[in-house]
């Protein structure tokens, strides 16, 4: 029997879907059934492309029955999912089913029924209200109603039985919607409405808390979350297909204030897209008026959500040969499981100021597959370190990787495990005091470096970025050097090399977007590591290639791509680093 | 266009003897005031770290009122127009459309800030 998994990959093993995909391709197409009459249904399939994915929202709220108390899926034609599978088939388009697992904020009623609805508000008590690509006033629900939970178990039982009964192949993800704030990823469960108050003093109570933390109401919230999804994950059995966070450009609290004011878009959305793209997430422009003027948001957006990009996110289970894909350029994983680290080290702040998109801030201790080809930096703190973690850091430093270590709060048995380690293998190793005492060994192709971050305290902001700056020297990071001019906004991804292209390690692709109304300059410095090959996809754009570098002026909204080759590092010229 | 500086904010007291206020958001006519941006401000304000938080939070109408002059005239903005929360809680629950919550929003009055000459020389032959 096909199950929903191989049907999937049937349809994108073939290399042929790949073909004459044209760039600027709206990709995502959202289908809201219950906004169309199902006479409709078909021209909308119509009118939609092969290589177009059709994610479609099943809307908790429109399939229930007041009147009798049930879910209905099957039995009017207008909101019938069978019906969307079998047009899907008919037409041969690819749909992907999707159910809340929080608030849908693209529907005016977030997609919950109308009897469970309570408005929710941010953390600044900010009513959560968005608006939609039809200009629609959507209203965000709590999902801490007390019988919110029951009533969305029940759902998820009655749309499993449905799929069941019709022999439904197509399978059904979690919609996660959030937004980025300060660079993290949040969604609607962030609430602090009257709903979500008495639902966590119920908490409290049941669980006995009296001295309430802000940790109870982190660990409330995510605790509800978790029960949202692991609810779709039981009662939906093989059905379910996991989990998808994504985030929606104008899903902020106060972005409906912004589009009152401006035509344009905010250039958060740019910065939001850099982001979601560096740690591999989706965005959706459901949130995004379809008739705004903003071509070069339109262009970047195409460009960044590209097919094989969202194929990678959405099918886990089958991956694109490396070779055709542009995957995010990151030169750093940093550890971490307390922000007190980051800060205090002044990591983030070197980071941010020297290659804001080319590092990863990653929840945990230390979790590193050496088996995909892979020179980014692992930075890792011991606060946490448990002993599998510890052999793993050894095991990977052993067998060529690249990690920065705080031996801070590490453990005397680990410290000795170091020692030990160090001392039998033949490492290269050499010692100086930069923010206390800093050590950097060679194993290999394995570079290791430990510092103490308890020398930290007191350091001004200079030193930390000088401490830094000499640390990942040692790495050789090969970043080009673009004088970026303020309103461009750049993105840089990477891929692996055709058989064409030996000579290189690697290729980057530089995208350039003016997102401002004047002309900018942009100049990106020629190195002995990386060569200029080619241009493309300009607009408004002129490019220039010099002896010293490339010289790019943009007018009013141009946007244009550049590869370069990073070039190889002969390894038998390989001298010892030094620090 | 003018130059307008939109400020979404809350009271945070009511009592009659002092009024406390938290900034929420602000827009300039060309475009959101990040609250990176915001923060040096607040910091610039104050002179000092003490009273930063993650929340802008002014001690009375004046020390509030000074602040928005200080953004006022940072940007070279003209015109002010205050929403507070209260307010935006009653106009989003009566508006279905954006059309109808612009409607409301631009309707609000503006108040002409002190000290910035909107006509001025400058002004005419650089447009910011």
């Amino acid at each position: 029997m096909q199950t929903p998994n191989s049907l999937n990959q049937k349809i994108f093993k073939s290399k042929e879907y790949f073909k004459n995909i044209p760039e600027n391709l709206e990709t995502i197409k959202w289908f809201r059934y219950w906004e169309i009459p199902s006479k409709n249904w078909p021209d909308y399939f119509e009118a939609t492309e092969k290589n177009q994915f059709i994610f479609v929202p099943i809307h908790w709220g429109y399939h229930f029955r007041q009147e009798h108390n049930i879910y209905d899926f099957d039995s009017n034609q207008d909101f019938n999912l069978g019906y969307i599978e079998r047009l899907a088939t008919e037409y041969e388009r690819e749909i992907i089913f999707f159910i809340p697992t929080g608030p849908y904020p693209f529907d005016v009623r977030g997609g919950v029924p109308q009897h469970l609805f309570h408005q929710s508000v941010d953390l600044n008590s900010i009513p959560r209200v968005v608006k939609n690509s039809k200009n629609e006033l959507c209203r965000i629900p709590s999902f801490y109603d007390q019988n919110m939970y029951k009533e969305y178990a029940r759902f998820l039982v009655s749309l499993y039985e449905s799929c069941k009964k019709r022999k439904s192949k197509v399978r059904i993800k979690g919609l996660s919607a959030g937004y980025f704030e300060d660079k993290n990823f949040n969604t609607f469960f962030n609430d602090s409405s009257k709903t979500f108050l008495e639902s966590f003093e119920r908490y409290l109570s049941a669980s006995e808390i009296e001295d309430v933390s802000l940790s109870d109401v982190y660990d409330f919230r995510e605790m509800v979350s978790n029960l949202f999804l692991s609810a779709s994950e039981k009662y939906l059995g093989a059905y379910w297909d996991g989990d998808l966070k994504m985030v929606f450009h104008g899903a902020k609290s106060d972005d409906i204030l912004y589009s009152t004011i401006f035509k344009n878009v905010d250039e958060h959305y740019f910065h939001d897209l850099q982001l979601a793209v560096k740690d591999g997430y989706l965005t959706s422009t459901e949130m995004v008026n379809s008739s705004h003027e903003d071509q070069v948001f339109n262009r970047a957006y195409s460009e960044m959500m590209n097919y094989s990009y969202i194929e990678s996110i959405v099918f886990d289970d089958f991956h694109l040969q490396n070779n055709l894909r542009f995957t995010p350029l990151i030169f750093a994983k940093i550890f971490s499981r307390d922000k007190f680290d980051l800060i205090s080290t002044g990591i983030l702040d070197y980071f941010e100021k020297n290659c804001s998109h080319h590092y990863q801030i990653i929840d945990g201790v230390y979790n590193e597959d050496l088996e995909q080809e892979n020179e980014s930096i692992s930075i890792c703190f011991s606060r946490y370190l448990g002993n599998k973690e510890f052999q793993e850091i050894l095991n990977n430093f052993s067998e060529g990787a690249n990690i920065i270590l705080d031996l801070s709060c590490m453990t005397l048995d680990h410290r000795k495990q170091l020692e030990l380690f160090l001392s039998s293998h033949e490492t290269d190793s050499q010692h100086i005091n930069l923010i206390g005492p800093v050590s950097y060994y060679q194993l290999g192709h394995g570079n290791l470096v430990t510092f103490e971050s308890e020398h930290f305290q007191g350091s001004n902001l200079s030193k930390r970025n000088h401490f830094w700056g000499r640390l990942l020297s040692v790495f050789s990071l090969r970043t080009l050097k673009i004088d970026l001019a303020h309103g461009v906004s750049c993105f840089v991804l990477k891929r692996e090399v055709t058989p064409y292209e030996l000579n290189y390690k690697e290729v980057r692709r530089v995208f350039l977007y003016n997102t401002t109304n004047s002309s900018k300059s942009v100049f990106i410095h020629s190195s002995k590591e990386s060569a200029f090959l080619k241009y493309k996809n300009q607009l408004s754009t002129e490019v220039t290639s010099t002896p010293k570098g490339v010289e790019i002026e943009m007018e009013k909204n141009g946007s244009v791509i550049l590869d370069f080759g990073i070039i190889k590092d002969n390894h038998e010229k390989r001298t010892h680093r030094t620090i | 266009m003018k130059k307008e500086l939109i400020v979404l904010y809350r009271k945070l007291n009511t009592n009659s003897k002092s009024r406390s206020f938290q900034l929420l958001s602000l827009f300039s006519y060309k475009g959101r005031i990040d609250s990176g941006r915001i923060a040096q401000l607040y910091r610039e304000f104050f002179k000092s770290d003490s009273r930063f938080s993650e929340k802008f939070i002014f001690d009375s109408t004046d020390e509030f009122k000074n602040f928005i002059n200080l953004v006022a005239h940072e940007y070279r903005l003209t015109h002010v127009k205050f929403l507070d929360l209260k307010s935006y809680y009653k106009i989003i629950s009566e508006c279905g459309k954006q059309e109808d919550f612009s409607r409301i929003i631009e309707s609000i009055d503006l108040h002409k800030v002190q000290g910035v000459e909107g006509t001025s020389l400058i002004d005419r032959i650089f447009s910011f």
